[in-house]
């Protein structure tokens, strides 16, 4: 259980614009284990999707990987030419993207891109691949998929084209599953559908996830580890337990804050952080979050906070967790917490 | 399919008359006639030609005597070429204009494509740079420049290719390269733009992600998307290549039938403005159902039978 599938050290991605380079991910660090499914949150422009194709080295003009290592199943695969990663991307490494609507080509019926994969990967026959391909549909819950094969995506909603997707991609049995806001794009009833698909395929095939969302109520529900990401760099990280009940940044503390409950009662508001993310082009010295966190202090903008280890797999990346910090009372958002168990 | 066949032949049909009916009245409304000359005819002369030609007729019965005409396929005689009808015309001038349409368009389509997609491929770089170039000069600048420069450069400086008429292959050369000059260039500008913005789709993104060879990526994924706007512009190019160039079959001395679309006019020769404007609209016509025959086929969103 505690094999490493994926080892991100020291990640830097950064696009080479002709305004200067904007630093998308800042040095971020995180491994995943066999099995294991992590989530990793962060509003727009925190860096996740840069960081999922990093992993999958997806990343199209001018975008590049500066720097870091990333070892999947022990090797690393940063320096690995294109020809390699073809092997391993819809294979080993596979993804779901965020708007079902968009990610499917018009031109072509889902079986065909179902099968392109199967036939790439696993040089099955078109016939064998097509059964496959069936196979795999009714896995991923689509009705009467002997007929719904050679449909084209613009005749599914964007619920099934969604499945279509999670077909494409655990249809070659991945070891890594990179789904980027494979919810977000869709309504809440076809959301839980998703997730709860995930959470079975999982199951069954002992796929491991990295969830990518910016939905801190998808992750409660199917991550066993969250990494918060904010401003290209990992502001806390730990188990899901240790981010709903004890988060110990303020980014943190703030996205628990703004998740609508049932439990609080119709007068109650959400409460939003303010501000807007920092410019990446010119990142700032000290903690990104400064400018917006509400405890922040005299040093938080003029030095980056190193990681404070809370326990064997919670840290985070805050001045007040410094030992001379003073002790202040922060509104948490904990005690609302509820994690299905 | 059936029905959207016919559904379009109706269309068609009174697209037609459409045509006809406006070209009668408006080549009616301009003052003069086929027979006014500097030097005025005898008024008798004059008399037995319109007599000859139906011209004194009404104007209802010369219009429904044409269209009757037309629907036997049958354009009349010409005014102006004496004991010629406007079929023979246009039998005659029709294949050499036809011949260099086909080339030139096969030339655009070939060239002009894959220097778009090539352009595509390599934005922003020097083949990139290249390609719009030339295919900014070959959009800005008028065929009969790029004919007259070619003479220069090829028949008269180099002497490789002869200046006019067709005699041997050779001679298509450089009316090809003239012709297809704008349209080879625009096709070009059209794939690289069309092209580019299929590449930033989400669904190429999958299929990268899919690991999928990037020459698969770009002919099978989004080539057969971004050719659809490619599609909706050779139609109406091809009609109008194949049925002639006034300009370059002038200066190339081809005996097409460009020169008739001038020429007819400014000899108020009624049957052949007619004969030719009908020819040219009827072509057309059929391109763009073509052309809409093979939208079905490339995008299966397109439901002709709808």
């Amino acid at each position: 259980m505690s094999e490493k599938i994926l080892e991100v050290k020291n990640l830097k991605t950064s696009f080479y614009t002709h305004l200067g380079e904007v630093q998308a991910v800042r040095g971020i660090s995180f491994s995943l284990n066999k099995g294991e499914v992590m989530g990793i949150v962060g509003e727009s422009g925190s860096g996740k999707s840069v960081t999922s194709l990093s992993i999958m080295k997806l990343l199209q003009y001018p975008g590049e990987i500066k720097s870091g290592d990333i070892f999947f199943k022990g090797e690393n695969i940063v320096n690995k030419k294109n020809k390699e990663m073809l092997n391993i991307r819809g294979n080993e490494i596979a993804m779901i993207f965020q708007d079902p609507m968009t990610s499917l080509n018009p031109v072509y019926t889902i079986g065909d891109q179902i099968m392109e994969v199967i036939i790439r990967h696993q040089g099955l026959s078109k016939k064998k691949a097509k059964e496959k391909a069936i196979d795999m549909l009714r896995l991923v819950g689509i009705p009467s998929p002997e007929e719904r094969v050679s449909n084209y995506p613009y005749e599914f909603s964007g619920g099934m084209r969604q499945r279509a997707m999670a077909a494409i991609a655990l249809s070659c049995e991945p070891d890594l599953l990179i789904a980027d806001e494979p919810t977000t794009a869709l309504d809440v009833t076809i959301q839980d559908q998703i997730l709860k698909l995930m959470k079975d395929l999982k199951e069954k095939l002992d796929t491991s996830i990295i969830l990518i969302t910016h939905d801190l109520g998808v992750v409660a529900d199917i991550c066993t580890k969250i990494v918060v990401m904010y401003g290209g760099l990992v502001m806390e990280e730990g188990t899901s337990k240790d981010i709903f009940y004890n988060p110990k940044h303020p980014y943190t503390m703030g996205l628990l804050k703004s998740i609508p409950r049932l439990d609080l009662g119709e007068k109650k508001r959400l409460i939003p952080i303010t501000g807007t993310p920092p410019d990446l082009i010119k990142p700032p010295m000290g903690c990104p979050f400064t400018a917006r966190c509400p405890y922040a202090m005299k040093i938080c903008s003029l030095h980056a906070p190193k990681y404070t280890k809370i326990d064997e797999n919670h840290k985070a990346m805050c001045w007040l967790l410094h030992k001379q910090s003073p002790n202040m009372k922060m509104d948490t958002g904990v005690k609302r917490g509820v994690i299905n168990e | 399919m059936g029905r959207f066949l016919i559904r379009r032949f109706i269309s068609m049909l009174i697209t037609i008359i459409l045509v006809i009916t406006f070209t009668f009245v408006l080549m009616h409304a301009i003052p003069g006639g086929p027979f006014t000359a500097e030097k005025k005819l005898p008024a008798a002369v004059e008399e037995a030609l319109n007599e000859r030609y139906h011209l004194n007729d009404p104007l209802w019965k010369q219009y429904v005597d044409y269209v009757l005409d037309v629907a036997r396929f049958d354009l009349g005689p010409s005014f102006q070429y004496e004991g010629q009808t406007v079929n023979r015309l246009i039998e005659d001038g029709f294949p050499t204009s036809a011949k260099l349409g086909i080339l030139s368009v096969l030339l655009t389509l070939c060239i002009g494509i894959p220097f778009g997609i090539i352009s595509a491929l390599k934005q922003n770089k020097w083949p990139d740079y290249t390609v719009m170039f030339l295919a900014t000069l070959g959009v800005t600048i008028p065929n009969f420049v790029i004919a007259t420069t070619l003479i220069y450069v090829f028949a008269v400086k180099l002497s490789v290719f002869p200046t006019f008429g067709i005699k041997n292959w050779q001679s298509f050369i450089l009316p090809v390269l003239a012709l297809s000059g704008y349209s080879l260039s625009f096709i070009s500008r059209l794939t690289r733009s069309s092209m580019l913005e299929v590449l930033g789709q989400d669904y190429i993104r999958t299929v990268r992600a899919k690991g999928i060879p990037e020459y698969k990526v770009i002919f099978k994924h989004a080539l057969r998307n971004a050719i659809l706007p490619v599609v909706t512009y050779v139609g109406p190019l091809i009609a109008a290549i194949l049925t002639g160039s006034f300009v370059v079959e002038r200066i190339f001395a081809l005996p097409g039938m460009g020169r008739h679309f001038v020429q007819s006019i400014t000899n108020r020769d009624y049957t052949t403005i007619m004969g030719i404007t009908i020819f040219y609209s009827a072509f057309l016509i059929i391109m763009i159902l073509l052309v809409d025959l093979v939208y079905g086929i490339v995008d299966p969103r397109i439901k002709l039978d709808k």
